[in-house]
């Protein structure tokens, strides 16, 4: 090779000449400064490289020294009902993830997580751990045994990580009141929703004006109802009628929040406050308490229920024909649509309007949850409207609605909210607002009627002695696309008690009872709402400290004053 | 015809003595220096193991330095071949007698201390082509007859260093052979054609490398891909650099090179642990006087009067950019992990004796910048 090139070079040396000199060093000097060009750039990508590295690119942080930390870092406060009894607390527990670029072989590995993982099964995990990304969770909050079995597997890439799981010691038992939390600390429903900052921001303990052991009365009640009566579910409320204070509140079926379920679940439906239904009779006392503050009509009063009623293509009829003129307390103890129907036709649409705004109604409740559903109400509101509303017809409205405008109309009229919160400024309550809605006088009139369908109308079967139960019944059938459908309907009654003192209303409702034997297969308000709420109140009377009375003087003086009518039959 | 009278060739040691340059010697001692202060830090505030050891290395490159400068350049004009073939030879030696070192064969042992021929063939590789280039005419170059000799020469020792297997070395030898081609004065579409037919053989060339070569390239583009092996180094070089931020942790308080997160951090990764240390601000007075050095040695070599000279001088200076450059794109993963030693700061005996006795080269074309050397040799 180098005699070769030596060859060249001795016929270079024949060529050569000083001007092929200057050439090649002129050629050099534009090439050198090419490459010391290209050299800068390359030098201004490390430059720019460094700053982005150091000063722009801040992300990779030392991932080996993290393991511990604590994502959830903010501890939620603990939420207690008004006796102090603990309903939802935070425990520290486990989550485990993978990296599995450290797994050494993800088909073992599965095999192994799913032998000690409840609710997970080997093709899931092994999904999990090929699915290419370089972090995914296996189970986020697991038990501690759970969490001691797959760390006494000790597979490389599998890692834990310390949470908070929040609690709720009572299970299903106030699933719609509390909600339930996500894996990520954020409520989902509820007041764990409703007041999430809250929860975060303070560590300050939340009193819940709930009661755990009428919640637990009402709930057990609602449930054997539910299931003798093969409702498809029920809800119910227990409200302090001068406080508007919320003692239990009850859908079925409900859900444990301590597991996750799916938000489309039925179990995650709140028919207390979410659902909004036509509520039928239940709104009778509305309109005769209209029509009595509004000196439409007196007690002494009456209309013809001899036929059905028809106004323009609509045809208005009696769940309990009499056939005959009925005074107002037995229009209302017999729960007359007729009758309801010509006394709301006298009042006119703008007086029901008001009162029934004023009774809260018509807006959407602002009560301390994250699931309240907006009334449904007609958009134009003509006297056949009224006329249908006056029996609970055409309008659509939640049950803890329902009992806030009861609790108002017993109370001696007080206007009130719902609030789930103790001691809160108390500032929304009829207690210290003090704004009257209906008088003293009507207040008593209506208490005089409930108490009378309780005693002898369609709620018989509420009544239980030493309670002086009053209160409504309702039955209504579910509406469809264009009518109504017969066979499925939702029945409810609205009681208060005791009506000599009022102190509490409880509503509930059934969706879709059916009927059984027992009741002779009648499934109306007075078979099976009605007869819940006795049961109820005979269990919750003792412990809201209403003692069982005996006198029966004040029912005495109503009867004497307002039903003699009666006599005139 | 000999020229040699013609030229004041015949100077001194003396004369040779006070034309020696100062700055580039100042140059190398700072960027030593900062060698040295980096190796005590990341041995955790210890001369021992890699400091002290370094500097009598260094001491000891110094001297060859100075020694290269005072020859004469026809003489190293006249040792260009012999270097190279013996090189070459070296290479062919360490197939069959080199020790294994960190998985590969690239040392071989002479007893006294571990020699490793692919970093004297840097040197040589260069030489050889400069002597090559310096004997042609302008016009032959232009010609592809007289391109495959030196094409030749590039691709025997690159071969030889890849199959050792050295990716980074054989990566240097292409390119400064390329750079060299470049400055001789190749045409342009020969360079577009080669680069076209390597990008066209890439695929096969793939095939060839060692699984953890592959595994570099392959990490490089995706470090999370195996976090706790190739891509351990990437991963960790970044979030060391990364954590110095703008004026750094401060001398000797490194935690990632220091608590050994950082591999390598005596070697090739050292300036990641300068980074760490020092920060933006010192990681980029560094870089400044890298530059400053290369556009000097540049100078340098433009003002050379001879074709050796010059070329000889650029293939240095040029190398020794690739070496800075591909160091540390790659601790700050710009480029796939490949083994290159930051010049002149990095530890490691062969690498800095080699790159002292490429500056005393440097140093000699500026002593024997006047000295014209025709194509005819000897």
């Amino acid at each position: 090779m180098v005699k070769k090139i030596n060859k060249m070079i001795k016929n270079i040396i024949e060529n050569s000449n000083k001007d092929n000199e200057k050439n090649l060093i002129d050629l050099s000097q534009v090439r050198l400064v090419v490459i010391f060009g290209i050299f800068s750039i390359l030098f201004i990508s490390l430059f720019l490289r460094s700053v982005d590295l150091i000063l722009l690119n801040q992300t990779p942080k030392n991932n080996f020294s993290s393991s511990n930390s604590i994502i959830n870092e903010k501890n939620r406060a603990d939420i207690f009902d008004r006796n102090n009894m603990l309903l939802a607390t935070n425990v520290n527990s486990a989550s485990i993830y993978a990296k599995p670029a450290e797994i050494i072989n993800k088909t073992e590995a599965s095999i192994k997580l799913a032998s000690v993982l409840n609710n997970q099964n080997f093709s899931d995990i092994e999904k999990k751990l090929t699915s290419g990304k370089s972090f995914i969770w296996i189970k986020r909050q697991v038990s501690p045994k759970e969490h001691f079995e797959v760390n006494k597997l000790g597979i490389p890439g599998i890692k834990f990580q310390e949470e908070l799981k929040r609690i709720f010691p009572q299970e299903s038992l106030f699933a719609h009141v509390i909600g339930s939390v996500g894996v990520d600390n954020q409520g989902l429903s509820g007041v764990e929703k409703k007041l999430n900052k809250r929860l975060l921001d303070s560590t300050k303990s939340i009193f819940l004006t709930v009661d755990t052991r009428v919640q637990h009365a009402l709930r057990q009640e609602l449930y054997l109802s539910m299931k003798k009566f093969n409702a498809i579910g029920a809800a119910g409320v227990v409200m302090n009628v001068n406080s508007g204070e919320i003692i239990g509140l009850v859908s079925l079926p409900d859900f444990n929040p301590n597991i996750k379920i799916k938000p489309s679940d039925d179990a995650a439906f709140s028919r207390v406050t979410l659902g909004s239904y036509e509520m039928g009779s239940t709104f009778k006392p509305f309109t005769v308490a209209a029509a009595l503050e509004n000196k439409v009509i007196s007690l002494k009063d009456g209309y013809d229920a001899t036929k059905p009623l028809k106004v323009s293509r609509f045809i208005i009829r009696d769940d309990h024909p009499k056939e005959r003129w009925l005074s107002v307390p037995e229009i209302f103890k017999y729960s007359s649509n007729i009758g309801m129907a010509q006394m709301a036709k006298d009042l006119g649409v703008e007086k029901q309007k008001e009162l029934l705004k004023k009774l809260g109604i018509l807006d959407r409740s602002k009560v301390e949850l994250s699931e309240v559903g907006k009334p449904i109400i007609p958009r134009t509101w003509r006297e056949i409207n009224s006329m249908t509303i006056s029996y609970g017809h055409g309008i659509a409205v939640n049950l803890l609605q329902v009992a806030n405008a009861y609790a108002i109309l017993v109370n001696g009229g007080k206007k009130i909210t719902p609030t789930i919160l103790l001691n809160n400024d108390n500032e929304s309550n009829g207690y210290v607002n003090n704004e009257r809605v209906i008088s003293e006088e009507t207040s008593k009139k209506i208490r005089g009627l409930l108490r009378l369908t309780v005693k002898s109308g369609t709620a018989k079967k509420a009544d239980r002695i030493g309670y002086e139960i009053g209160g409504k019944t309702g039955t209504a059938e579910k509406p469809t696309k264009g009518g109504y459908q017969k066979d499925s309907i939702i029945t409810s009654f609205i009681g208060v008690f005791p009506m000599d003192r009022p102190s509490y209303v409880i509503a509930i409702m059934l969706d879709e009872p059916k009927g059984i034997k027992e009741t002779h297969f009648y499934r109306s308000a007075g078979w099976t709402a009605a007869p819940t709420v006795g049961n109820i109140i005979e269990r919750v009377g003792p412990l809201l400290d209403v003692m069982p009375t005996k006198t029966k003087n004040y029912w005495k003086n109503f009867e004497a004053t307002y039903i003699s009518v009666k006599s005139n039959e | 015809m000999s020229d040699f009278s013609k030229n004041k060739n015949n100077l001194t040691f003396f004369d040779k003595v006070k034309s020696l340059n100062l700055f580039i010697i100042l140059l190398i001692l700072i960027l030593a220096s900062i060698g040295f202060i980096m190796l005590y830090s990341v041995s955790g505030g210890s001369a021992d193991p890699w400091m002290r050891q370094q500097i009598f290395r260094f001491s000891f490159g110094f001297f060859i330095m100075l020694s290269v400068a005072f020859l004469d350049l026809r003489f190293l004009l006249s040792l260009s071949y012999p270097i190279y073939f013996f090189s070459l030879l070296l290479l062919v030696a360490v197939e069959f007698f080199g020790s294994i070192g960190m998985g590969a064969q690239r040392w071989i042992d002479l007893g006294i201390f571990h020699l490793q021929p692919s970093e004297i063939m840097k040197i040589a590789l260069v030489m050889a082509l400069a002597k090559y280039f310096h004997s042609i005419s302008h016009d032959d170059i232009r010609t592809i007859r007289w391109i495959l000799p030196p094409l030749l020469m590039i691709i025997v020792p690159s071969c030889l260093v890849l199959i050792e297997p050295d990716l980074g070395t054989a990566i240097l030898l292409i390119l400064e052979g390329t750079i060299i081609l470049f400055i001789a004065g190749v045409r342009w579409w020969k360079f577009i054609f080669v680069s076209v037919v390597a990008v066209l053989l890439a695929p096969f060339f793939w095939t060839k490398l060692h699984s953890y070569q592959q595994n570099r390239v392959l990490t490089f583009f995706n470090p999370e891909r195996d976090p706790l092996g190739s891509g351990y180094h990437i991963i960790q070089s970044k979030i060391a650099f990364g954590s110095g931020g703008l004026w750094g942790k401060g001398y000797l308080l490194g935690t990632q090179s220091h608590l050994n997160f950082l591999p390598e951090k005596h070697t090739d990764f050292i300036f990641t642990a300068l980074a760490e240390e020092f920060g933006l601000v010192g990681g980029l007075i560094v870089l400044l006087v890298y530059v400053i050095l290369i556009i000097y040695s540049y100078i340098i070599s433009m003002r050379s009067r001879s074709n050796y000279g010059r070329i000889l001088g650029i293939g240095i200076t040029s190398t020794f950019f690739l070496y800075i450059f591909i160091n540390i794109s790659m601790v700050m993963g710009l480029i796939p992990v490949v083994g290159v030693p930051l010049p002149l700061i990095s530890y490691g005996g062969t690498a800095i004796v080699t790159i002292l006795f490429s500056f005393g080269i440097l140093l000699c074309i500026h002593i024997n910048k006047n000295l014209y050397i025709s194509k005819s040799i000897n």
